[in-house]
């Protein structure tokens, strides 16, 4: 059970921030920017955070308009043959994006065996829930579930660093991004994600 | 978001919020007052400006912690489907956890409504003064932005919103999801009527796309 990276997005797209922890992405990050085929002047790691934003976007869009009238139509995760990310989206526009091995359940009432999907990639919103989350009562219910940690992650750390801090102006811009800097945010997070249990 | 579930989910926020002193919010508001009055030189336009203004500030943050308070309480607040649910939310929910103050909705319309403060914890000690007319011969005359004359000595207290900070925080907070929204403070008890009322009018909804890095060239 690993985590890979983690990334937030405002409103309009904008990364406000990026990290990867596991060994394999960091090793993946260095490699697109030695090998970069980006048109010159733009950064390859970017580019591909701006992929996943607009993946999230147009899939957003997508399960608002199948998912039926008064239910939730919230996006909670994408799972493809090698890794999961997990997303949650607040309504004042933030979205995080944590991407883990397959082994991590999302939430509580959608668990699944890791051999499920084996080829294809499989998409989880909350109108789908699959029953029974017996096994689950020996895990931690609030740290052994991606989405579970990304709503921790915005509850207690985001709104408690960011938002509190004097130099928030509202949640989307570059100002933001230096804000973020210049808060404990990044120490913060740092250590939540290093304790969860199924962290490596 | 039923009607009788939102007042419930306003009583649940406030009671794990955790709470300071009304007599030193009111007091710490009340010199905040004074010092604007003293920085701006009695200039009340300006000062209502400025108390919009610092409201704004609290709002951009508010939104973000009433969204997550109700996350980790397991309140779904949810988008709401029309402006009387927003004033709903943010009269029943908003003002209350964060202040512990009762509000009421009124006079919906499609673009406006009205919010009603009975208690206001932030003038419990306030009385504004009388505004004078001083017959000093070394001041000059000054004219309100009405045009009515105000010979003389001191600044016209009846135009002073003094609880201005909220039609700021509303401002704010509705910002953020995407709504623009002007308030006003119509109806003052400082200056005299039987309650507090603040009228919303919502100029916008924002549209929530890509930004500029994403449109093609």
């Amino acid at each position: 059970m690993v985590v890979h990276s983690i990334n937030i997005f405002d409103k309009k797209g904008k990364i406000l921030f990026t990290k990867a922890y596991s060994p394999v992405a960091i090793k993946q990050e260095r490699y697109l920017l030695e090998s970069g085929t980006a048109e010159p002047g733009s950064d390859p790691v970017t580019e591909q955070k701006k992929l996943i934003f607009g993946m999230l976007f147009s899939l957003r869009e997508l399960v608002g308009n199948l998912t039926p009238e008064h239910s939730n139509k919230s996006l909670q995760s994408i799972q493809t043959a090698s890794a999961t990310v997990h997303t949650y989206e607040t309504l004042s526009g933030l979205r995080f994006a944590l991407y883990t091995s397959n082994d991590v359940p999302t939430c509580k009432f959608s668990e699944r065996t890791a051999a499920g999907a084996a080829d294809t990639p499989m998409l989880t919103s909350s109108s789908t829930t699959a029953g029974g989350g017996g096994t689950s009562s020996a895990l931690d219910s609030t740290t052994a579930f991606g989405r579970d940690a990304l709503v921790h992650i915005y509850s207690n750390i985001w709104v408690e660093c960011v938002v509190r801090s004097p130099m928030y102006v509202g949640n989307s811009g570059d100002a933001l991004v230096e804000c973020i800097k210049s808060t404990s945010f990044e120490k913060e997070l740092d250590s939540y994600i290093s304790s969860l249990s199924w962290f490596q | 978001m039923s009607k009788s579930s939102i007042t419930a989910s306003g009583h649940t926020l406030w009671s794990k919020m955790p709470k300071a002193n009304t007599e030193l919010f009111a007091l710490t508001y009340g010199s905040l007052i004074t010092e604007l009055l003293k920085d701006y030189d009695n200039d009340i336009e300006e000062i209502n400006n400025q108390l919009e203004r610092i409201g704004h500030s609290i709002g951009i943050r508010c939104i973000d912690e009433l969204l997550a308070k109700s996350e980790v309480n397991g309140i779904d607040i949810g988008p709401c489907s029309n402006l009387e649910n927003t004033a709903e939310v943010v009269a029943k929910i908003g003002f209350r956890c964060f202040l512990g103050m009762t509000c009421d909705v009124a006079n919906v319309t499609e673009k406006s409504f009205s919010l009603f403060l009975y208690e206001n914890p932030l003038s419990i000690f306030v009385e504004l003064p009388e505004t004078t007319n001083g017959d000093d011969d070394d001041r000059h005359q000054s004219f309100n932005s009405d045009g009515k004359e105000n010979s003389g000595g001191g600044p016209d207290w009846s135009k002073l919103k003094y609880s201005n900070v909220y039609c700021g925080v509303i401002r704010g907070a509705l910002e953020q999801i995407n709504m623009k929204v002007e308030c006003d403070f119509v109806r003052d008890v400082l200056r005299g009527h039987d309650v507090n009322e603040i009228k919303v009018e919502l100029k916008e909804i924002m549209s929530d796309g890509a930004g500029q890095d994403y449109h093609e060239e």
